[in-house]
């Protein structure tokens, strides 16, 4: 029995280590060629897991082999569009200027039905309101709403609103969080003096963060949060 | 886009290298089964007990010495069935009955090449 519970782990490991090597993309949003390999990973590892009288290695050369295929696909995909094309599939405009395009969705096989579904589920009641929609070659529907119903954007109304980027967290459970620190330009010692002003120690703290306006916000453990001003924001360099 | 190519060719190399490896040390195996298992059986038929006893016994020690790599490149099914064949002729070569002797030995010539069959590329095997 504990060669079983080995056996599971090595896969396990195995393919933690194979599917972060594929990137990202694996994990979320399937291309065809991603799908493919999603369900044979699962199925080639499952019978050396579930029988010990079959070697792992009979698990392990066809993840590996499966790697290499997928490895190859992917960087054909990168160097040539017509290869992504043929692999992948090309996206295709379902409305435009917000006209549904019916010989579109008749080659998709996409019922009026699942167009508004689809829009339902990106935010959209009405197809009135969309002014673009493209299905994706994932398959996955991307609407864009028509200027007319778009809300106004900051830049349009001549509104600067300044840079905004990540907050980074300096403080998560009571524990520094030295890169984000180190990134924000700033030392241990200044962070304790400007937790301080909160009346505050580090092994209190549930979070602190600071944000690119320079903004120290912190929330004590099982207290409301608060925040001050700590960096002026010409000085924000992350 | 490099690492990925880099990581492509590594894998592809060690996976290769694997199969490889493993296709020439099973065969070199069961050839050397096979080789000690033919003169055993010449060695019964020619009345010399004493020497085809000793060639099943290099072929036991064979199959343990190599045992753990064995059993990680085949499946342990086969490899059991080898043994329970290979005990069969040393009971057989006990007993003194030759023809008992003659089918254990090729029972045992088959599960052999049953290993070796499975491993080797042939176009049959892909499909």
């Amino acid at each position: 029995m504990i060669t079983l519970f080995l056996r599971a782990v090595i896969l396990y490991s195995f393919m933690i280590l194979a599917v972060r090597c594929m990137g990202k993309r694996q994990l979320g949003q399937y291309q065809p060629y991603e799908l493919v390999m999603a369900i044979l990973l699962a199925d080639v590892i499952a019978t050396p897991m579930e029988s010990i009288s079959t070697p792992l290695f009979y698990g392990i050369v066809p993840v590996a082999a499966l790697f290499c295929v997928h490895g190859v696909i992917t960087l054909l995909s990168f160097c040539s569009d017509r290869m992504r094309a043929i692999l992948s599939g090309k996206a295709s405009v379902v409305i435009s200027k917000g006209v549904i395009n019916d010989r579109e969705l008749k080659r998709l096989c996409i019922s009026l039905s699942d167009l508004m579904e689809e829009l339902r589920g990106v935010g959209f009641l009405d197809p009135a309101e969309v002014g673009t929609a493209v299905v994706e070659a994932n398959g996955r529907l991307s609407a864009f709403a028509d200027s007319a119903s778009r809300p106004v954007k900051a830049a349009e109304a001549g509104i600067d609103g300044g840079y905004e980027g990540l907050p980074l967290p300096l403080v998560m459970n009571g524990r520094v969080q030295k890169h984000n620190l180190s990134q924000v330009g700033k030392d241990l010692p200044w962070l304790i003096s400007n937790l301080s002003r909160f009346d505050a120690e580090i092994a209190d703290v549930f979070l602190a963060y600071v944000d690119t306006r320079g903004k120290l916000t912190v929330q004590k453990t099982g207290e409301g949060p608060a925040s001050l001003p700590v960096i002026a924001p010409d000085k924000v360099v992350w | 886009m490099r690492s990925t190519l880099v990581a492509v060719i590594l894998v592809t190399c060690i996976a290769v290298g694997l199969c490889l490896g493993a296709g020439w040390f099973l065969t070199d195996f069961t050839y050397r089964c096979d080789s000690l298992r033919d003169n055993a059986l010449e060695l019964a038929l020619a009345g010399d007990q004493e020497g085809a006893a000793a060639c099943l016994r290099e072929v036991r020690t064979l199959l343990e010495e190599r045992a753990w790599l064995n059993e990680i490149v085949s499946p342990h099914d086969a490899l059991h069935e080898v043994g329970i064949a290979l005990e069969d002729a040393e009971k057989c070569l006990q007993s003194g009955d030759i023809d008992d002797l003659d089918r254990a030995i090729g029972f045992l010539g088959e599960c052999l090449e049953h290993i070796r069959d499975v491993e080797e590329l042939r176009v049959s095997n892909v499909f």
